[in-house]
């Protein structure tokens, strides 16, 4: 195949895009939840939207309904992304993480059981959540991730300064009478958010490389927020590119292409800096 | 009531049940330089953020300089600048000093909270009040701990509050900067007129400049100048029986090893 067709390959159109708003998503609340040491947030919202796909196409077959699951995936991850959230609001970052930890194994086991509980002909509809299916979004899922992406910049960029205030030094913004607990459950809200669509494109399994290797090599780089959200952003842009050229030559997943690019220059530039 | 004290009638903290401040009644006065003294969980942290409304009193009643600290926290705020104990800078977050100390002016403003020419010219002040203008492009985890604490310190003082509540600023700080640190709040006191709460846990450094010391310990153990404060039997009393006592000029202090704890 050559390479113009591959651009024109409405498949990859399609990928390029998911790509773009995944490196959006990375580049925003990626940055902030790394900032925040809250990393595992990434894994347990995306197990979370896993089990809530499932839980809607069990709900569908139960009820003869036609809900899109990539709602009940979207508000499972929220509210399990607001559960850690909510465990965690001391700010303290072992409580946060023992929350989040908590809520990982309660939305894996509805997961689980869900998964068990619909007709094995439905499972690909929920599969996708776990491995990534980047080349098969349909143009209503883009319509969805571009929705949910373009207002968690706009929040990102209007709460940029109140975000990055609790992630440095949530006490001393209290004390200066911030309302901290609404931004922290602001910046959960729109990471549980990114994080669900995100998954719908790359994976629960792959989530982990995409969200947040990127912005913790970007802050090795730069040492600006802003810069280190833009580098992030170029990053999953770069190899998600080459992943999916990659996967179009040789018949791979292209999320798993991805994940192993971005870990490379992790661990290239970890080995380069000793 | 006078306007300008800190009002504290018969307040009582609880946690789960547990006492932490029995019925304390004092006042503390707005233009003087006061230091709270008092064992590893004494309730000092407590009782400060008593006063600053960020903890409610089970009991009794706290006015501000005639300001009730929740009704009117916004206001407190604006005029009693603080630096906490504990603070917990994150290092993974890229932040310099100009911008840790527009952090304190900014409060004021609704997102997305751009700063003025005069915010950043009111913050600069406020860095050059503790001589750390060249340092605002330096990121804050890079700092030293004296340092550090320079920067919360004009951060406190960017809105020019009347009054400043210090938790424990020394810890983490080497003695030469301590003594930096204690000069530079002796000159905000004395030029900018601002009172100050300090709690710490050496006295010696700073007694020169003490107006009244309150030594705590759940409940109001002494409370007056040091000289009255600074007796045998009232330090036994707060840090019990075995504690070393050192006499100098007729005043006595506890001789404390290292007691601060790192969370
Ligand atoms: N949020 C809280 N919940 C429950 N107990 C608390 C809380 N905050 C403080 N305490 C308890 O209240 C007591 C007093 O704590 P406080 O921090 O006020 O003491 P302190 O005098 O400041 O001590 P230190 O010198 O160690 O700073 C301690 O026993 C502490 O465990
Ligand atoms: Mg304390």
């Amino acid at each position: 195949m050559d390479i113009t067709s591959i651009f024109m390959n409405q498949f990859f159109l399609r990928a390029l895009a998911g790509l773009i708003l995944t490196a959006i998503a990375s580049a925003t609340v990626g940055t902030i939840i790394v900032s925040r040491g809250m990393t595992f947030l990434t894994a347990e919202v995306a197990h979370a939207a896993l089990g809530g796909a499932a839980l809607g196409v069990f709900i569908n077959g139960l009820l003869g309904l036609g809900i899109d699951p990539f709602f009940t995936a979207i508000a499972s991850g929220v509210v399990f992304g607001m559960l850690a959230g909510y465990g965690g609001k001391t700010g303290s970052p072992e409580k946060l993480e023992a929350a989040i930890g908590v809520s990982m194994a309660i939305s894996m086991s509805i997961a689980v059981l869900f998964l068990g509980m619909i007709p094995s002909q439905d499972i690909p509809k929920v599969w996708g959540y776990l491995l990534g299916d980047i080349l098969l979004l349909t143009l209503n899922d883009i319509i969805i991730l571009s929705i949910v992406v373009v207002s968690t910049v706009i929040i990102f960029l209007f709460f940029q300064r109140e975000f990055i205030y609790i992630a440095m030094d949530m006490e001393g913004a209290e004390a200066l009478g911030y309302n901290v607990s609404f931004y922290h459950y602001l910046s959960i809200f729109i990471s549980s958010l990114a994080i669900v669509v995100a998954t719908k494109a790359v994976g629960s399994i792959m989530i982990y490389a995409v969200m947040i290797i990127p912005p913790v090599i970007s802050l090795m780089l730069v040492k600006k927020f802003i810069l280190a959200s833009i580098t992030s952003f170029v990053i999953v842009l770069v190899t998600g590119i080459v992943g999916l050229l990659i996967s179009f030559y040789v018949n791979v997943a292209p999320s798993g292409v991805i994940g192993i690019l971005i870990s490379f220059l992790y661990l290239l530039l970890a080995f380069k800096r000793g | 009531m006078a306007i300008d004290v800190i009002h504290i009638e018969n307040v009582s903290v609880e946690f789960n049940g547990a006492v932490i401040l029995n019925d304390i009644s004092l006042e503390i006065y707005g233009n003087e330089f006061t230091v709270v003294i008092g064992p590893n969980g004494a309730g000092k942290t407590t009782f400060i953020k008593s006063i600053l409304g960020l903890i409610h009193p089970s009991k009794g009643e706290i006015k501000v300089f005639g300001h009730n600290p929740f009704r009117e926290g916004e206001y407190i705020r604006k005029i009693v600048g603080y630096v906490p104990q504990y603070i917990r800078i994150s290092d993974v977050i890229p932040m310099n000093v100009l911008e840790t100390v527009l952090m304190g002016i900014l409060v004021k403003k609704k997102p997305p909270r751009i700063p003025s020419k005069t915010d950043i010219q009111s913050a600069l002040q406020a860095l050059k009040v503790v001589d750390m203008v060249e340092y605002r492009e330096r990121y804050i985890h890079e700092l030293s701990g004296g340092e550090r604490q320079r920067v919360l310190i004009a951060r406190a003082m960017v809105r020019k509050p009347k009054y400043l509540i210090l938790d424990e600023p020394f810890t983490g700080v080497d003695v030469k900067s301590q003594r930096e640190l204690i000069e530079f709040l002796h000159k905000i006191h004395v030029e900018n007129k601002v009172g100050m709460l300090i709690v710490v846990h050496d006295l010696a450094p700073i007694i020169r400049y003490v107006d009244k010391i309150l030594l705590l310990n759940k409940r109001v153990v002494a409370y007056g100048s040091p000289r009255d404060v600074l007796k045998k039997e009232t330090i036994k009393e707060a840090y019990g029986a075995e504690v070393e006592i050192l006499e100098h000029d007729k005043i006595c202090y506890p001789l404390l090893g290292d007691v601060h704890r790192h969370r």
